[in-house]
């Protein structure tokens, strides 16, 4: 049991978010100003925005994921990470910049008015049920940290994480988050660098010994494509996952409309690559060291493997610091997975109800943080639950928010059509529950990866034929917003 | 498949680069292939600011 670094790896977190928040009142108490919790009065710096987006993609796939896959793909397994780094370019340079230019708060609301407005609850729900998925993952890997360090069980371990999580985000929302994200991104790559450099020292051989060790059991492991198996099974199928799928999902896009002006975005973008993909190596690296050294390896996965390692070879405060980084990534992927649980429950769902139309910042406020701590509380219990079942969950609900972007993609480009929209969400979605709760997708060969291709495919073709069937189909919204911005600029000019 | 790099200084060159080019390929797509625009400037303060009508 090690109390002493669980203890301190929380109080380490405590600690970031406590003097972050004290450092938010004393600014708000200079200016007098307090900010809305859900966009920070979009006046987020492109620091702030980089940080979230770089650590809202980096949560428990990152932590546990990573170096749980690290031992069956090798280093091979970045992919996923430079798959995750062209998700912030099609966010940042495209999806982010025209969300933001519309003024949207959520992507359903996006939706709603360029396709039909049905589709603004429907995919609220959807997303909702998305984020909870995930809070209920991340809060497991919370767990799984804490109650392998303690011996305490799964569900003190997710009480340990939500409440923890639930902090991060109640006392002040996006800025919080914002804020928070800027020290634990720099606190993360100190600590994991120092690792790295310390392992160096502090194993029998050094990495000398490690890469030895790797090159004399599974060399492919070592290399940049892993083997034909792990190119056709692995790479492929998760970098295009990382870049294509996951660019519409509300808590990765939600920091872009905190922003004052799309200008903003493009320095967040060259920022948030870097601290996002390369922490990847840190990772992997740490990973692949637990394989090749006797103590982790002797726990059979990646993921304790790593936790072992740091046990095992680290001094005690670096113990500390460095399960501190682990329990923040994940604490910062619950945070604003939890936010943007809030936003849209309030903006897509509750605005048909009059007591909760057009609320203001602080009614939001309050709301916001009912639903944070109903999100996170239930996740925490339902983490205890879905065990067995989190690869599985976790591709099922991916697959929910694979087909926005290509409707989105269309609608923007050539051509928009509500019904070609619902239908091509309606089959695809109930494709995914077919496929994910039959063995059909056994039957098809779309297992893991191959099934995410099979959604990117599917939900393109449906949506181009939908489409171009319809014959009350409208022009794309990029050519509305040229029309009526051209509109606005000749009454002005006649105004002067 | 594909070269071998040694843990953890060739691996970290390797994806120093590669996230380098996805530094360069997003500057590129920031200057040649997206769409300027004034509002995009604008403050989100300024109450007279360009706001799409969604109702075509």
């Amino acid at each position: 049991m090690n109390w002493f670094v669980t203890i301190g790896g929380i109080a380490y977190n405590l600690i970031i978010i406590f003097v972050v928040y004290a450092f938010i009142r004393w600014k708000q108490s200079k200016t007098g100003v307090e900010d809305d919790f859900v966009l920070s009065s979009r006046k987020l710096p492109w620091l702030a925005v980089a940080a979230t987006q770089a650590l809202t993609a980096l949560g428990g796939g990152h932590i546990n994921g990573l170096a749980f896959q690290s031992w069956n793909t090798g280093i091979a397994t970045i992919w996923y990470c430079i798959g995750t780094g062209f998700m912030f370019i099609i966010i940042l340079r495209f999806n982010g910049i025209w969300y933001r230019r519309f003024g949207c708060v959520t992507l359903n609301d996006m939706f709603g008015k360029m396709f039909h407005p049905i589709l603004m609850p429907i995919l609220g729900g959807v997303g909702i049920g998305y984020c909870w998925g995930i809070l209920c993952v991340e809060t497991q890997g919370l767990a799984t940290v804490i109650s392998s360090l303690t011996g305490l069980s799964n569900l003190t371990g997710a009480i340990i994480g939500a409440l923890t999580g639930i902090l991060y985000v109640y006392l002040a929302g996006m800025k919080e988050i914002g804020y928070v994200n800027i020290v634990n991104a720099s606190l993360m790559y100190l600590f994991g660098i120092i690792m790295l450099v310390y392992l160096n020292f502090a194993t029998p051989e050094g990495w000398a010994g490690i890469n030895n060790n790797i090159l004399a059991n599974n060399p492919d492991l070592l290399t940049v494509l892993g083997n034909p198996e792990i190119l056709r099974t692995y790479v492929i199928g998760t970098f295009l996952a990382c870049a294509l799928g996951l660019n519409m999902a509300q808590a990765n896009i939600q920091s872009a409309a905190a922003v004052e002006n799309v200008q903003v975005l493009r320095r967040a973008c060259t920022a948030a690559i870097p601290m996002n993909v390369l922490f990847g190596v840190i990772i992997l690296g740490l990973g692949l060291a637990a394989m090749a050294l006797p103590e982790p390896a002797a726990t059979g996965n990646g993921a304790a493997g790593v936790v072992v390692l740091t046990l095992t070879y680290m001094p005690g405060w670096l113990q500390i610091c460095v399960i501190g980084v682990f329990l923040a990534a994940m604490l910062s992927t619950v945070a604003m997975v939890a936010l943007s649980l809030a936003t849209m429950f309030n903006r897509d769902i509750l605005s048909y109800f009059p007591y909760f139309k057009n609320m203001s910042p602080q009614k939001e406020k309050t709301w916001s943080r009912v639903w944070i701590v109903v999100g996170c509380t239930s996740a925490m219990l339902g983490a205890v639950k879905i065990q067995a079942a989190v690869n599985l969950g976790i591709t099922w609900l991916f697959a929910f928010l694979v087909p926005l972007f290509f409707i989105f993609l269309i609608g923007m480009l050539w051509k928009r059509s509500g019904k070609a929209a619902l239908l091509t969400l309606g089959i695809s979605w109930f494709l995914n529950l077919v496929l994910t709760f039959t063995n059909l997708a056994s039957v098809f060969h779309l297992e893991g990866n191959n099934y995410s291709i099979f959604m990117i495919i599917l939900s393109t073709v449906l949506c181009f034929i939908f489409t171009a069937l319809d014959k009350n189909r409208k022009d794309s919204f990029t050519k509305v917003y040229y029309k009526q911005r051209a509109a606005y600029d000749a009454a002005r000019n006649a105004a002067k | 498949m594909g070269p071998t790099l040694s843990l953890p200084v060739g691996f970290a060159i390797f994806t120093i680069i590669c996230v380098i080019i996805q530094m360069i390929i997003s500057e590129v797509a920031w200057v040649k292939w997206m769409t300027h625009l004034p509002e995009d400037k604008e403050s989100w303060s300024d109450t007279n600011r360009f706001v799409i009508d969604y109702d075509d």
